[in-house]
């Protein structure tokens, strides 16, 4: 072998030397975050997949395969049935929160990105709600929608809309609405009811802060040449909206949409502390079956098939928005 | 000689050793079980409550530390607030996975129950029963029988798994400042008489809303199961394998809902609004706990005259209500902190200690004799009148059920109930589907 394939043979083992150190060194920087999930997030998840295969009501029972499954979904009538129910409450609940936030937050963040006077404390005072505790907020909120002394029902009092029970209210806002027109509403076309809006209307005030903040981020990394140009060709401000500011702002919509969702489909603390799942089940989403299976009846099996069968909607349901609007996202 | 002195000396002292040995028995009964035992040395104990606010907490952490200073036997029980009950079960659950338990926990009926499936609650009474550290017949005499029924568990042989704690009843408060006004002499002794008292009382304005209600009524399971053996039903039937609150009685309670929530006459309270309405004579009669009496007195701005008692009845001669409250249990761990856990158990529920915590805590005393403690009688007398006249409702309080489904049973009572008073339900449909929704649990669970 010649000097100079030998000088090269060492550089290339050199190289790898490096390399392997560099990944090692990388491996080692990751290993405490790998360590904290794996302890934290992964073992427990995989553990709860364990549990789901038993009888499991306080202590560990029968190995029962997938019957905790099949229960669930189909075999026992009444866990089935509240599992069906409370998935279908759990889509409503995100079909009427998630639109409302994001349009309402890219229209507040699009607003706030104007030069407006005291721009940064109406930025504060938006993100305010996100950083308050949800428990404390949802409290609050428990009183202001008080039926008697709420200061909502006082404002809808003197516009003469009375009597609603907001949080005990487990007829359908449709229903109400054609109650109140005099129009009968059947029992399928009745809508959420009024418990559920009044969750949305606190979930939509509670996480608001936190999309805008994503959609004014967003609106700063737009260049301003583009909507000068677009200006100068006469276009007007829906147009520059609609044009410029919707396709470059795709991925903060993408990721506040995909966000929002999954938050919605895991909430729970504002829907313990506002209803606990009433009235008549109302707002009974499937965080809160599986809460009151696990913790309150003890069945620990079922609960944590509840909890496997939820992560899979979850996952369905981000696979899904991945692969139709993920489509739809310009990056840069 | 030598060789004769050793074994002669090795054969004396065996016989003493042995007579040394044989001496014990005679001296004292030989320890026939963990209950009869000594405690030897220092033993530190975890209590785990929900008790998360004053008076309460402060209550049993006096409780706790005059245990601690006073037992002589080096017991010292650090007591720890673990949430509310919910929050308390669910780590008392995890505890049981992990093997890592208190020695003594605050928990319902159903939770001990539960507790129980997995092997780790102590039976009491042979701890009760010992000569050596248990209560004499004359002692467990004097503690209501109610208390003990509700701590014994059919499913588990009728053992005595858990011990009263944070007991109260379920009680009518009336506002005797609105029954005067309306020209009401008395309390109402028959669900008949309340029926009218609660409309008489009620006031409404001239477009016909209410400005004074007669009643407020939190939808609960418990009242509602009070309210059935108020009007002389059962909750169960005597197997224990079908609910009973199904039947006529059951149908009466929620006829007399629809009627008065239908009429304007009675409301569902939103959180605990009714104490603040009660106080300001905006509210005839609302029933519940008799730990709200303090709320109620203190959200009084002017005084008011009220008075605490059993709910209207059937048969006013043999009146019934329900027991509520919750027990301590203690776990399994080794027999020197169980017993001392026991000790501890026992002291609470002495004469002294539970006279005390019915000034301290607004709970209820466990004992007959408490009514003849001095200190109670007085703060009876100068601060908490109506809490003699709670006292006086336990000869008539009887235990929920502790079979298993309960909780879901609740869920079910309670969501019968909101049909009935949200009008999406008649009386008689609500009640047929709850009952046989609550007969599927129970067949579920056995």
């Amino acid at each position: 072998m010649s000097g100079g394939a030998i000088a090269q043979s060492e550089r290339a083992a050199s190289r790898r030397r490096r390399g392997l150190i560099e990944n090692a060194q990388a491996y080692l920087f990751l290993l405490p975050a790998i360590a904290f999930l794996g302890l934290f997030k992964i073992l427990p998840a995989v553990y709860a997949v364990y549990i789901s295969f038993f009888r499991w009501d306080v202590v560990q029972g029968a190995f029962r395969g997938l019957d905790n499954y099949f229960d669930i979904l189909w075999q026992n009538s009444t866990r089935s049935q509240a599992w069906w129910q409370s998935l279908s409450t759990t889509v409503t609940y995100a079909l009427i929160t998630v639109p409302f936030e994001i349009a309402i937050a890219l229209v507040v963040a699009y607003v706030l990105f104007q030069k407006l006077r005291g721009r940064d404390i109406y930025r504060t005072i938006y993100y305010l709600p996100y950083v308050t505790s949800t428990v404390a907020a949802a409290t609050v909120f428990f009183y202001v929608f008080h039926p008697q002394y709420g200061i909502v029902n006082q404002l809808l009092g003197s516009i003469g809309i009375t009597g609603l029970k907001w949080f005990q209210e487990p007829d359908g806002i449709f229903q109400m609405i054609g109650n109140a027109l005099g129009v009968a509403v059947p029992d399928w076309a009745a809508g959420p009811s009024l418990a559920l809006v009044g969750v949305a209307i606190f979930s939509i005030w509670h996480f608001l802060g936190f999309q805008i903040l994503i959609f004014l981020g967003g609106l700063g990394n737009i260049p301003l040449e583009y909507y000068e140009a677009a200006k100068l060709d006469g276009a007007n401000q829906w147009q520059l909206f609609r044009r410029i500011t919707l396709p470059l702002l795709s991925p903060q919509i993408f990721f506040v949409f995909t966000i929002a969702t999954i938050g919605v489909l895991r909430a729970f603390n504002e829907i313990f502390i506002l209803t606990n799942g009433g009235p008549l089940d109302t707002t009974r989403t499937v965080t809160l079956l599986l809460f009151k299976t696990f913790f309150q009846q003890g069945q620990i099996g079922l609960g944590s098939a509840m909890g496997v069968l939820l992560t899979l909607v979850i996952l369905a349901f981000t696979l899904f928005q991945f692969r139709i609007l993920g489509r739809r996202v310009e990056y840069g | 000689m030598t060789r004769m002195r050793i074994p002669t000396l090795f054969a004396t002292l065996a016989l003493l050793l042995g007579a040394c040995a044989g001496a014990g028995p005679a001296a004292t009964a030989a320890p026939t079980t963990e209950a009869d035992i000594d405690i030897t040395g220092p033993v530190s104990l975890t209590l785990w409550h929900a008790l998360t606010s004053d008076p309460q907490k402060a209550a049993l952490e006096a409780a706790v530390k005059k245990f601690n200073d006073t037992n002589g036997k080096g017991i010292t029980i650090t007591p720890v607030v673990q949430g509310n009950y919910t929050q308390l079960y669910q780590k008392t659950l995890g505890a049981i996975q992990a093997g890592a338990l208190p020695e003594i926990v605050h928990a319902y009926e159903s939770q001990v129950a539960d507790y129980q499936k997995a092997a780790v609650v102590i039976d009491l009474e042979p701890y009760m029963n010992s000569a050596k550290n248990g209560l004499t017949k004359a002692s467990q005499d004097d503690i209501y029988k109610p208390y003990f029924d509700t701590n014994r568990f059919p499913q588990y042989g009728n053992q005595l798994l858990s011990f009263p704690f944070t007991k109260s009843l379920f009680v009518m408060y009336t506002n005797e400042d609105v029954l005067k006004a309306a020209g009401i002499a008395s309390t109402p002794k028959t669900w008949a008489e309340f029926e009218t008292a609660v409309m008489k009382t009620t006031q409404k304005d001239a477009s016909g809303k209410t400005t004074r209600y007669g009643w407020a009524q939190p939808l609960d399971a418990s009242n509602f199961n009070a309210q059935v053996m108020s009007m002389g039903g059962n909750i169960m039937s005597a197997d224990n394998k079908t609910v009973a609150w199904d039947g006529k009685e059951g149908l009466a309670v929620l006829q007399m809902y629809d009627r008065l929530w239908k009429g304007g006459y009675a409301y569902t309270p939103t959180g605990f609004d009714w104490q603040n309405d009660f106080a300001a004579s905006k509210l005839a009669f609302t029933m519940g706990s008799t730990s709200s009496r303090p709320f109620i007195a203190g959200a009084m701005k002017t005084p008011v005259a009220w008075n605490v008692g059993v709910p209207p009845q059937t048969d006013p001669t043999k009146p019934r209500t329900v027991m509520y409250g919750a027990n301590i249990a203690v776990l399994k761990s080794t027999p020197q902190k169980q017993l001392a856990s026991w000790l501890f158990v026992k002291w609470f529920s002495d004469q002294a200690q539970t006279a005390d915590w019915g000034t301290k805590s607004y709970y209820m005393p466990v004992r007959k004799a408490a009514a003849t403690d001095e200190a109670l009688k007085s703060y009876w007398t100068s601060k908490d009148p109506q809490g003699k006249q709670a006292f006086d409702v336990i000869g008539s309080s009887i235990p929920e059920p502790n079979v298993r489904g309960q909780q879901e049973i609740r869920d079910v009572i309670f969501d019968m109930l909101t049909k009935v008073t949200t009008g999406k339900a008649t009386p008689e449909a609500a009640i047929k589907d709850a009952g046989q929704k609550a007969n599927d649990i129970l067949k579920a669970n056995q």
